[in-house]
């Protein structure tokens, strides 16, 4: 449809005749499509990486195994005297999984487990008293002498680890194992025969589907067998690096956000400061992690792992506790929380705090009652999108302390700890194929609980900015 | 007499139009008091006719122009000078109206003496009453245009001698004597005589107006109270 | 006329004198402003860093009457306003030299607190800025943060005197606890103005109040100020004339002035009678502006 152009008044010869102009429309039109489609097409290639990354992490995560356990869990429930069809493994009774456990393991081993973690709060199982009163009194006791006991899932663990002992001989991916299933099973079969699976048999294998993600994979801790390691341990760390990240950076952030944005003046010294804020929220955070370490770590040693607050044995030996850790994180998200946060209250208009002061409000009294219930949904945006950023960082932690391998919760502040990424790093290092099954399944964790995170501040934004209309 | 542009500038075209059109009713007014003069005193229907018909032509104007005041005001609401000349504009209608008036009934006056005999002498002081009126309008609308002061201020003394002009007439009436017609012809010239002496009250009430549009300032020009003046003001 | 008069009537007799002779509006508001002042500057010049904004301002504010502040724009007339009750001190460049006094006392002398100043001299900005509270709260607390001590129904009777000063109370009786931003544009300045009146301040400065809003809720407005007039004193500055004309008792008008360094200052040309400066004014660059014969 083309609108002809009715007389004119006036004619300026500058601008373009009718058919000039057509063929300018279209010359344009097409570059506007085309523009059109360059952005469509980079907005296809963010989704595609998008896409391929949850592809591969979901498809590591579920798929086929064939699976060997050396000692088979129905018999083993058979012999402690239970139905196995009733009672699996993990079900029995928590004094009994313990007992097997005593059967099955050398007392060096059995009491070095005890020393990681006792089995009972009130007796030792491999240890004996008078051994273990004079190991805690030593100058370096070992975890097992202030961590609490162990539980059903943890124990179970164990016992998988030690004495039905799965192992995994070959694993196939979700998709194939979807599409072509006896694929796998071929594979198995020539594997067998070309006696790449050492004393096992094909009998003693079983073909089973496996979700490395799985709720029992949440629940147990830490292991040395992929196939029965969990990352318990890593998410409660995680957590309490989470919060005590926030209660350390968003009081600092926003009190400091408040004074930057409601009270300095344009000095140069502020100038500075906000400058260097700015600048403070590049830095790479494995810079935070050596600030971390010698800080926190060493300077701040006798705070960091309790000795301060207790006279006698110091809950920790050292400072690499999970309260440095949080502190460090706390460190790396702080200019991120004090810009987002100084954004949130510069977005509140000027005519709520001239009208609040032309009241004779003090400056306080303005910002605590009219800015801040205003600023608030871009606060708590901006302060849980800036911790769920903290939560992925790996180098810092590492720097910091995060143990590799832990199998007691973190029970305070002061506890060793360790976290997913960190988790997620170590078992990718290794080679076997199963240890990056559970790398995958861990990631997914992580994935989950940052899109947790990041809802709750969707979620909080939302109903905040509702209630302020 | 800034050189600064005029950012009122339609308003103030339409009120220098309007005012143009006032101060050509009033200079119409000084032809027809000399044409009404001129029929009283000759005894001229023909003229007195002419006079009485430029009248209707006078109020038809005063109509259209009252109604152009209103609307400038109700557009422009405007203030300081501006407000005054609109306010002067507003009497200055009113007054020319009235002058018309009183022409009038000048030139009515011929109707009804038509016939009757005449004074010589009354004849003249009409005359030169109508001679001492028409300067004082001229001087008026001149003060006015030129927004000169000391013009305005020369008014009154003009006025003194159509004031004692008018108060005399009446020795001259009883001057007249015994003629019953002759009397007759002289007592309405009376009416012509007192006419002439409204006209020269608004001429100075003009001056007045044009006083205050200057200053701002309502000044009342003192009327020589002429003792013994028979005739009140307000008409 | 007796020899003896009666002592009332020689006090009325000095109460006379002691007024100032300014006409009474024709809505015959109350004659009994005293000549006492309620603002009064003497020599301000307002800089922002080192650009002189206004200078040498003297102006006398009366009890009890409304006073408008109006010229061009760029004339300072808003600057004027503001250092009044020291919103300016927001402005980190702003420096005020010269006096004013509130009462006698200069509230830019040292120790004085703007806070306290603030409290007396309420402020009605152009755009009408309820808080995103209830409209209840939205006047509430302006008292309570002032220190206003009071049961739940004193509070309540608080905001209820207050809307009704407004002309608001009818309007919104039913549903103060909705948000103050469910109101009218005009509803919203008549709310700001019942939050200024709430601290009970003594006077009330406005800025350009009725520039956002349409003719009725200006003209609203305006019989409003001359409700308000009775017990605040009122200060609006505006670039509507004729408002100034129809609200006012006194009128200033500030014109920019370039000096030989270009840099344009604002200055006060006259200081008037509204009736005064609006028919007959004073001087001729006044004249000039009110009659648009002005650059």
């Amino acid at each position: 449809m083309t609108i002809e152009a009715t007389e004119r008044v006036s004619v300026d010869e500058h601008f373009p005749t009718d058919d000039e102009y057509k063929g300018l429309l279209n010359r344009r039109t097409r570059r506007a499509r085309f523009f059109q489609a360059a952005c469509l097409a980079a907005l296809t290639i963010a989704v595609l990486a998008l896409a391929t990354l949850l592809y591969t992490i979901i498809n590591d995560s579920f798929g086929l195994v064939a699976i060997v356990n050396q000692n088979d869990p129905a018999a083993i429930v058979a012999d402690l005297g239970h139905n196995p069809s009733e009672v699996s493994l993990d079900a029995v009774p928590y004094d009994e999984l313990v007992g097997l456990l005593e059967a099955s393991v050398s007392s060096g081993v059995g009491r070095r487990l005890e020393r990681d973690q006792r089995f009972y709060d009130d007796r030792l199982v491999f240890e004996s008293d008078a051994v273990w009163t004079e190991i805690c009194s030593s100058a370096e006791p070992p975890t097992g002498c202030t961590a609490g006991p162990r539980d059903q899932a943890n124990v179970f663990a164990l016992v998988q680890e030690r004495v039905v002992m799965p192992d995994v001989i070959a694993s196939y991916e979700l998709v194939p194992s979807l599409l072509n299933p006896e694929g796998f099973t071929d594979q198995v079969t020539r594997g067998f025969e070309a006696g790449r699976f050492g004393e096992y048999t094909l009998e003693q294998t079983s073909i089973e589907w496996r979700a490395w993600f799985n709720p029992t994979f949440l629940r147990t801790p830490q292991n040395s067998i992929p196939e029965v390691a969990g990352i318990r341990t890593a998410i409660l760390g995680s957590l309490w690096l989470v919060v005590i990240t926030l209660l350390f950076a968003v009081p600092v952030g926003v009190g400091a956000a408040i004074y930057l944005v409601e009270y300095a003046k344009p000095t140069r010294l502020n100038d500075l400061i906000q400058t260097n804020i700015n600048n403070l929220a590049g830095v790479p955070s494995i810079i935070y992690g050596m600030l971390g370490l010698a800080i926190f770590v060493r300077v701040l040693e006798p705070w960091t792992s309790g000795a301060i607050f207790t006279d006698g044995v110091p809950p920790a030996e050292n400072g690499r506790t999970v309260v440095s850790a949080g502190l460090t994180l706390g460190l790396l998200t702080l200019p991120v929380v004090i810009i987002s946060a100084q954004e949130a209250l510069k977005s509140v208009p000027d005519s709520l705090r001239h009208a609040g002061l032309a009241l004779g409000a003090t400056r306080w009294q303005t910002v605590r009652s009219q800015i801040l219930p205003v600023a608030l949904p871009g606060l708590l945006t901006g302060t849980i999108l800036a911790v769920a950023r903290a939560i992925g960082e790996t180098a810092p932690l590492i720097l910091v302390g995060a143990a590799s391998f832990i199998t007691s919760d973190p029970t305070g502040p002061f506890s060793k700890f360790t976290a997913l990424p960190i988790q997620i790093f170590q078992w990718t290092s290794f080679p076997q194929q199963e240890f990056h099954n559970i790398a995958a399944a861990a990631s997914i964790a992580l994935l989950v609980l940052l899109l947790t995170l990041n809802a709750v501040a969707v979620i909080l934004r939302n109903r905040y900015s509702r209630r302020a209309e | 007499m800034t050189n600064a542009p005029d950012i009122n500038l339609h308003f103030h075209q339409e009120l220098d139009a309007l005012e143009q059109v006032v101060l050509g009713v009033v200079d119409r007014a000084e032809q027809m008091v000399e044409m009404a003069v001129e029929a009283v005193t000759t005894g001229n229907l023909e003229l007195s006719k002419q006079v009485i018909d430029l009248d209707d032509e006078i109020d038809r104007t005063y109509f259209a122009v009252h109604n152009d005041w209103v609307h400038l005001m109700a557009r422009f609401q405007p203030l300081g000078s501006d407000l005054r000349r609109m306010s002067v504009l507003l009497h200055l209608n009113n007054t020319f109206e009235r002058m018309g008036d009183q022409c009038v009934n000048i030139a009515k006056i011929t109707k009804f003496n038509a016939g009757l005999p005449r004074v010589e002498r009354i004849v003249e002081q009409i005359q030169e009453m109508g001679d001492l009126v028409r300067p004082m309008i001229r001087a008026a609308i001149e003060a006015y245009l030129r927004q000169d002061i000391e013009e305005a201020r020369l008014l009154p003394a003009m006025d003194q001698p159509v004031d004692r002009l008018n108060a005399n007439m009446y020795k001259e009436i009883v001057a007249v004597g015994g003629d019953p017609q002759q009397l007759e012809w002289a007592t309405k010239m009376l009416m012509a005589s007192r006419a002439l002496e409204r006209v020269g009250d608004q001429a100075v009430d003009f001056a007045e107006q044009t006083v205050y549009l200057i200053t701002g300032e309502r000044a009342e020009f003192n009327e020589a109270g002429l003792d013994g003046s028979a005739d009140d003001d307000s008409s | 006329m007796t020899n003896e008069t009666t002592t009332e009537e020689a006090d009325a007799a000095v109460a006379e004198e002691q007024t100032v002779s300014l006409p009474d509006r024709a809505d015959g508001s109350s004659s009994q402003s005293s000549a006492r002042n309620v603002i009064e500057t003497r020599g301000m010049s307002i800089y922002y860093g080192d650009f002189l904004a206004v200078a040498d301002i003297s102006l006398d504010f009366a009890k009890n009457e409304i006073s408008a502040l109006i010229g061009p724009s760029g004339c300072g007339k808003s600057t004027v306003l503001r250092s009044l009750n020291r919103m300016n001190d927001l402005i980190p460049t702003a420096r005020t030299e010269g006096e004013v006094n509130y009462h006698g006392e200069n509230i830019y002398a040292e120790g004085i607190d703007p806070v306290q100043v603030r409290r007396t001299i309420g402020m009605v900005f152009q755009k009408p800025n309820p808080f995103p509270k209830s409209i209840f709260d939205n006047i509430a607390w302006g008292a309570k943060i002032n220190g206003y001590r009071g049961s739940k129904s004193d509070v309540e009777d608080l905001v209820r005197e207050a809307l009704e000063a407004a002309a608001l109370w009818d309007e919104v009786k039913d549903k103060l606890r909705e948000s103050g931003y469910s109101l009218s544009g005009g509803q919203q300045q008549r709310l700001c103005i019942a939050r200024a009146i709430a601290t009970r301040p003594d006077v009330i400065l406005m800025d350009e109040p009725c520039s956002a809003l349409d003719p009725i809720a200006t003209l609203r407005i305006e019989e409003l100020m001359l409700e308000l007039k009775r017990d605040y004193s009122i200060v609006i500055v505006t670039h509507n004339m004729q408002q100034a004309a129809r609200v006012s008792d006194k009128t200033a008008f500030f014109n920019v002035k370039l000096d030989e360094k270009g840099m344009r200052t604002g200055r006060l040309v006259e200081y008037s009678p509204t009736d005064q400066l609006f028919t007959s004014p004073e001087e001729k660059e006044t004249e000039d502006y009110i009659t648009g014969r002005f650059g």
